[in-house]
């Protein structure tokens, strides 16, 4: 019996370990521009679009292109893989996960936050007077 | 003001109930009657209250909020019906709805069993719960009271917002409603639970307990097989299942309830694990508190593609309470008996059923845990670093993996396995046949082309369960029926796992661009770009002729610019044998069952450009130009003066049209004066610039900033006019892919929901008995 609690005990910690360490691993951290530089791993960033510089979609590789502002003020250019995201023009800030390489942030996923104003009264009041 | 009332009668009625029926258990029987005559008025008062919700959204009563940010007067009537659950405050009462009328169903099966005031009065104390959430979140609030001050009392809004358009489909009709009952259902085991600890019968509750613990997990598998094929079918997300917290939320409970099953058993038959089993019913049902929290707090925040509403303060303290309440009195039930539960010697034996099913209950409670760590994930990073930041897809993957190995080897071991204990030599017998099966299967796999070690673990433990069972599944059909269920769920289990394995890890998929007009080849189908066209007031078409040896068929694949969703709404077409244009094209079958048998043909659409015209590297250098000031490049005077729009083009961007917008620009050239006002045209909120030559210099407006006053422009020397007066095709950018034997996912599913029918028929005649 005493064997068989080891056994049960040694394999929990395993699971546990495994899950922590996987979870460290997998936990995409928000980040500065600045920090994303220095960083090999996958992280994210939150910004806005910089409106005034390029931006544009490449169908032939499949890639969305435009540069992201932080708070800090500091622009990094983002090459997304996939087509513009939805949302895009509207967004109030845009979150960029991937990673920084030669130069620019390669995004695996874009999210864009939009000012929710459909949630507030203003939308009933275009049928008051 | 009608269902408000109803609200409160009901909610004043359950509690009634509940406290009667404690002290109807604590001896005063003489109240248990008026219970059930208080718990029947608050059923029939949470019926008329949905049926009044109902009623609102059917006669369009938008001075209601929620009947107004759900619903409007253009949506068919299933649509309409589904807008009932589209929010929280509804999604709440559709729970509450069948709370109530489980609980009838409970109450008279208890009274059957001799334990009704127990179960009834835990039971009716989460309806109290329910119900307080409806009135501190009412579906049944005016427009007026929502916004005070803004809106004047007694108006009524002459149309509502409308439902979005990602949940305007079937599988919005059908999906929640069954996700409720899984939800509502699971707080009968753990009544159950707290009754034996209550009455401290730690033995015998489990058989009446077992058909609801099955019941719930039916429901809840059912519905997120459900929601999986809704994502693969509608919402193009590319497979069924994206690790999503809302997915996870349901996910869990279901895994942890399985789990149950499994343990219940094994007490039934010989009293062991009876603390388990109690600690198993009540954490299932904490978890769908739990997940509800996760998903309907706004705690996930910023960190998932779902919008998840804060719904304020009070909901917030109500839901953490909820949680505290029950986990309160079941761990602190559970933990205060701990000592006098009675403690059955457990067949220990390694090659006992007994064991086994331990062990499977034990890895789905782990894999549970690793689910929900990472679908916590903003909350634990928020805790320990301060801000929220998500686990990525991955993590799921690669800790359900391994977990997903040792599972299935032992869907296929432990069904083998006899009470007690087996003989090794009985055991290398039976597995004979299923060893040298699933090792051949993976062996021919591994030719083709399997080339990763896990993979081909995975696919050898997989089609080890699925054999195994198979062979069990097919003696007993030969015996007695009524016995397959187990069998059956793991034989779809078997199926499900590989076809999981085939159609997310072998599944090829390929970005292609189609030119209108032009025939493109990709994984052995010639695919051809016709044109568009608008399918109503929204959606757009884009129609894609599919051929493959002499047949051919049009695709339509949706995308269009959402005004609900202020965003671009796409919309895949999947060539599938579940492809619901059979009923409209009699030759699509025939084609379907000759192509699409082993491998689905998805086709998304991801944009829609024009070729020739705008490339802003080819265009010139990139100028930004402030209002009103003036810039020199190469003896040409530019000043931007103001943007120039119609109103007519102001109107279809406010609708989401396609548009122009242009750019009224003052170009001094030589000493000559001259406006000009280049565009830039907007389709499917694709923006598309068009230039204008000045001199031998060609200006494009590629960019603005309307609140900043700024406009970007390009400045070129316009080498590229041959091209830009071709007439510049459309090209439909798509990713096509193929997702192998994804069939099998949907099979497996089916045949696992077959086995739990079985099963609880077969355990509900038990507790007839």
């Amino acid at each position: 019996m005493k064997i068989k609690i080891i056994v049960g005990s040694v394999l929990i910690a395993v699971f546990i370990i495994f899950g922590a360490y996987s979870f460290m691993e997998s936990n995409v951290k928000y980040v500065t521009i600045e920090e994303a530089k220095k960083t090999a791993k996958k992280v994210q960033i939150v910004g806005e679009w910089v409106r005034d510089k390029e931006s544009y979609y490449d169908a032939r590789l499949n890639q969305f292109v435009f540069y992201l502002k932080d708070d800090n003020g500091e622009i990094v250019k983002v090459v997304h893989k996939g087509p513009r995201p939805n949302n895009f023009e509207i967004a109030s800030h845009v979150v960029v996960k991937g990673y920084y390489k030669d130069g620019k942030f390669e995004s695996q996923e874009i999210l864009t936050k939009c000012p929710s104003k459909y949630q507030s009264a203003d939308a009933l009041k275009k049928y008051q007077n | 003001m009608v269902g408000r009332i109803l609200i409160y009668i009901a909610f004043v009625s359950v509690l009634f109930a509940t406290i009667g029926y404690y002290l109807g258990f604590k001896g005063r029987r003489n109240l248990i009657p008026k219970a059930r005559l208080s718990y029947h008025i608050s059923a029939v008062t949470v019926i008329l209250a949905s049926a009044f919700l109902l009623y609102l959204i059917l006669t369009h009563q938008f001075q209601y909020t929620y009947v107004w940010s759900y619903s409007s007067t253009d949506l068919s009537t299933p649509l309409l019906i589904s807008t009932f659950y589209a929010g929280q405050e509804g999604s709440f009462m559709l729970w509450t709805f069948y709370t109530s009328i489980l609980g009838l169903f409970l109450m008279s099966y208890a009274r059957r069993n001799g334990y009704e005031p127990e179960v009834m009065s835990v039971y009716s104390l989460v309806k109290v719960f329910l119900l307080l959430i409806l009135i501190v979140k009412s579906p049944f609030e005016y427009i007026w009271e929502t916004w005070p001050g803004q809106v004047h009392e007694g108006f009524v809004p002459p149309e509502g917002r409308g439902l979005n358009p990602l949940l305007q489909n079937f599988w919005m009709v059908i999906h929640p409603p069954i996700i409720f009952i899984g939800f509502a259902s699971m707080a009968i085991p753990y009544s159950h639970a707290i009754v034996a600890l209550l009455r401290r019968e730690y033995l015998t509750w489990v058989k009446p307990a077992m058909p609801w613990t099955i019941f719930a997990s039916l429901s809840l598998g059912a519905g997120l097989a459900i929601g999986g094929f809704w994502a693969y079918e509608t919402l193009g997300w590319g497979g069924f299942w994206g690790w999503d917290p809302v997915e996870n939320s349901s996910l869990v409970p279901w895994l942890i309830a399985v789990g149950t099953i499994h343990t219940m058993l094994v007490q039934k038959r010989t009293g062991a694990f009876a603390r388990w089993n109690l600690g198993m019913s009540i954490l299932a049902f904490i978890l769908v508190l739990y997940s509800t929290f996760l998903t309907r707090s706004g705690i996930l925040g910023d960190t998932s593609v779902h919008s998840f509403v804060d719904p304020g303060m009070w909901v917030y303290s109500l839901l953490i309470s909820i949680m505290i309440v029950f986990s309160g009195i079941g761990f602190g039930l559970l933990f205060a008996r701990r000592k006098e539960i009675p403690k059955v010697k457990v067949e220990s034996d390694l090659l006992s059923r007994e064991y086994n099913l331990f062990l499977a209950s034990v890895l789905l409670v782990v894999i549970a845990g690793f689910v929900i760590a990472g679908t916590s994930s903003p909350i634990i990073t928020k805790i320990l670093e301060g801000k929220a930041s998500a686990v990525d897809i991955s993590y799921y993957n690669k800790t359900t993996l391994p977990l997903g190995i040792i599972m299935a080897l032992l869907i296929g071991l432990a069904q083998v396995m006899w009470w007690r204990k087996t003989k090794p030599e009985a055991l290398l017998k039976t597995l004979m046949f299923p060893t040298s099966a699933s090792t051949i299967f993976t062996s021919i796999l591994i030719i083709i082309g399997v080339r990763e070690i896990l993979m081909a673990l995975f696919i050898l433990t997989s089609s080890f369960a699925f054999f195994v069972n198979l062979r069990i599944a097919y003696k007993i059909a030969r015996g007695n029926p009524k016995y397959i269920g187990a069998s059956l769920t793991h034989v779809g289990v078997g199926l499900f796992l590989l076809g999981v394995i085939a159609s997310t890890k072998y599944d090829k998929s390929q970005v292609l661009s189609l030119p209108k007009g032009q025939e493109v080849t990709a994984f052995g189908y010639k695919l051809t770009y016709i044109g568009n066209q608008k399918i109503d007031k929204e959606r757009v078409a884009y129609n894609v002729k599919v051929e493959k040896d002499g047949d051919s068929f049009v695709a339509p694949l949706q995308m269009y610019f959402s005004e609900y969703n202020q965003g671009v709404m796409r919309h895949p077409y999947i060539f599938s044998l579940l492809n619901y244009d059979i009923f409209s094209n009699p030759k699509l079958p025939a084609f379907l069952i000759k192509n699409m048998l082993t491998n689905d043909l998805y086709l998304s659409p991801m944009s829609l450009e024009k070729s020739g015209v705008f490339n802003p590297h080819s265009t010139g250098e990139l100028i930004i130009l402030n209002k009103n000031q003036e810039k020199t490049i190469g003896g040409y005077t530019l000043k931007f003066i103001r943007f120039d729009m119609t109103p007519d083009d102001m109107a279809k961007m406010m609708s989401g049209q396609d548009f122009a917008i242009g750019a009224v620009i003052e170009v001094i050239y030589k000493g000559k004066k001259e406006q000009v006002i280049p565009k830039i045209y907007y389709r499917n909120n694709n923006p598309m610039p068009e230039p204008i030559k000045i001199g031998d210099k060609q200006l494009t407006f590629v960019n603005l900033n309307v609140e900043g006053g700024q406009i970007a422009v390009t400045f070129g020397d316009g080498a590229i006019d041959s091209e830009v007066k071709d007439e510049p095709t459309e090209v439909l950018v798509i990713e096509a892919s193929v997702k192998p034997f994804i069939n099998l996912v949907w099979f497996g599913v089916l045949v696992i929901l077959a086995g739990f029918i079985v099963s609880m028929l077969r355990r509900i005649s038990e507790v007839r008995r």
